[in-house]
């Protein structure tokens, strides 16, 4: 039943979680994987519809999910209505390769439950405060894969990218980190060849 | 108290527990809709629409189904009060609230129980054969861990009323003390629609909460939400 491998995207309010949809999005077509989202907008389907309209996907396998003003819930403690909608998109649109997960924008506290995603991404806004990672979140902590973005504000807000890395090195002695631009889709390969290497290297093309 | 009653109260509360993981929060039951229509409702008028949500739908409906359902002894009878439930809810908001809560139920539901109705019943759900209406999995549930149908049909009657409740108070319209004291006063309000539910034939079933009903499709409609229903 399960079989297409579900991604989170986790973060905090306008971090480039959709940013993040966007970019991969083409690379996924690209290596020949079908691939779905699941939005959880806190309150419209903003960004549910801003994914159909990308025309980078069949607006069919975009779906937005209500999250009774708890987006934290929604991911880790009480996963329903995100496995329903999951299972749906593959009842109705299968086989599926990927489903990506967005979860609502939150502060630094949210985590993925292994009931919902099979791995998940955190993702940070450089121009948000270079002590994020030394906060030790939930999310930039225990993330699968922590995207530290908008590299490219740093310098425009002071932000200071060395003491970012090393920071974030210590905080995830044993977790990937990828720093990256997104705004230009440059940096979206290096985060794709990531999930390829760690979830996607059984999924070809052509299934 | 002997250890079975021990087992049963424990198993009430963990149905009723708000970690059970089956969506109840994501719905509001016509709740939000309401409350942005009477943006100075007070306490009492919550209060108040709460209780005829439950008196004049939930248990006169699922309460019933409920009752029928715990004493169900085939898959079949179980399968049929399901098809009833779900073609006397009026909107399609109630229905999918009622079939996606008990579907995550009726999927956990043969893993804390290892009675064979339950499990059959469970099966019929998952395969889609079954609606799986949260009322009926939870009355095949109920029995099947020591449940008596009256704290069964109650379970239901306050998960109902901790929904309305805690949507409330998550749109930021009750405190969370006052949701507590609007769950207290609602207690006898409760055991006396357990009890017609109880006396109630299946002939004898009705929903008829108006106002919740015409919000909930409103909702339904609406572009801006935070709640599914
Ligand atoms: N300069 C710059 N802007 C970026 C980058 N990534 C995303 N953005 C912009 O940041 C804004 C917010 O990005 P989104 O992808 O909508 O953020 P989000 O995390 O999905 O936000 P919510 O869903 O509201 O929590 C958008 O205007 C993006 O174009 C980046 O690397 N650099
Ligand atoms: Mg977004």
């Amino acid at each position: 039943m399960a079989d297409a491998v579900r991604i989170g995207i986790g973060g905090p309010v306008g971090s480039g979680k959709t940013r993040l949809i966007e970019c991969l999005l083409p690379l996924m077509v690209e290596a020949g994987l079908r691939a779905a989202v699941i939005t959880n907008d806190l309150v419209t389907l903003e960004d549910a519809e801003r994914v159909r309209r990308s025309g980078l996907i069949d607006p069919e396998l975009v779906v937005g999910v209500e999250t009774g003003a708890c987006p934290h819930t929604a991911i880790r403690e009480d996963p329903s209505a995100n496995l329903d909608r999951a299972e749906r998109l593959e009842r109705e649109h299968g086989p599926l390769d990927v489903i990506l997960i967005e979860s609502g924008g939150d502060n630094l506290a949210a985590t993925f439950t292994a009931d919902l995603v099979d791995y998940w991404m955190y993702v940070i806004d450089t121009a948000a405060g270079d002590d994020i990672p030394r906060k030790r979140g939930l999310g930039v902590i225990q993330a699968d894969l922590l995207i530290v973005n908008k590299i490219d504000l740093a310098q425009y807000v002071g932000a200071d990218l060395d003491r970012m890395r090393s920071d974030v090195a210590e905080v995830r002695p044993a977790r990937p980190s990828l720093f990256t631009n997104l705004a230009d889709g440059e940096s979206a390969a290096a985060v794709f060849g990531e999930l390829q290497h760690a979830v996607l290297f059984d999924r070809r093309e052509g299934r | 108290m002997s250890t079975s009653d021990d087992l049963a109260f424990l198993a009430a509360l963990q149905l009723a527990d708000s970690a059970m993981p089956i969506g109840r929060f994501v719905h509001s039951h016509g709740m939000e809709s309401w409350l942005a229509d009477k943006p100075n409702a007070t306490e009492c008028e919550i209060t108040v629409l709460v209780h005829d949500v439950v008196a004049a739908s939930v248990a006169p409906l699922d309460g019933v189904i409920l009752a029928h359902a715990h004493a169900a002894r085939t898959v079949e009878a179980i399968c049929a009060l399901d098809r009833a439930l779900t073609a006397r809810k009026l909107t399609p908001p109630a229905r999918a609230a009622s079939h996606s809560s008990g579907r995550r139920l009726a999927a956990i539901a043969p893993k804390l129980s290892a009675d064979e109705l339950i499990r059959g019943y469970a099966h019929a759900v998952l395969d889609g054969d079954a609606d799986g209406n949260i009322a009926v999995v939870e009355g095949v549930l109920g029995r099947a861990l020591g449940l008596s149908v009256r704290h069964t049909v109650l379970l239901e009657l306050r998960g109902v009323v901790a929904g309305l409740l805690s949507a409330a108070v998550r749109l930021g319209r009750l405190t969370p003390t006052e949701g507590q004291l609007a769950m207290r006063a609602l207690a006898p309000g409760l055991a006396e629609a357990a009890s017609r539910a109880l006396r109630e034939s299946l002939d004898g079933m009705f929903s008829a909460a108006l106002t919740v009903d015409i919000h909930a499709l409103r909702h339904h409609r609406s572009e801006t939400r935070f709640f599914a229903t």
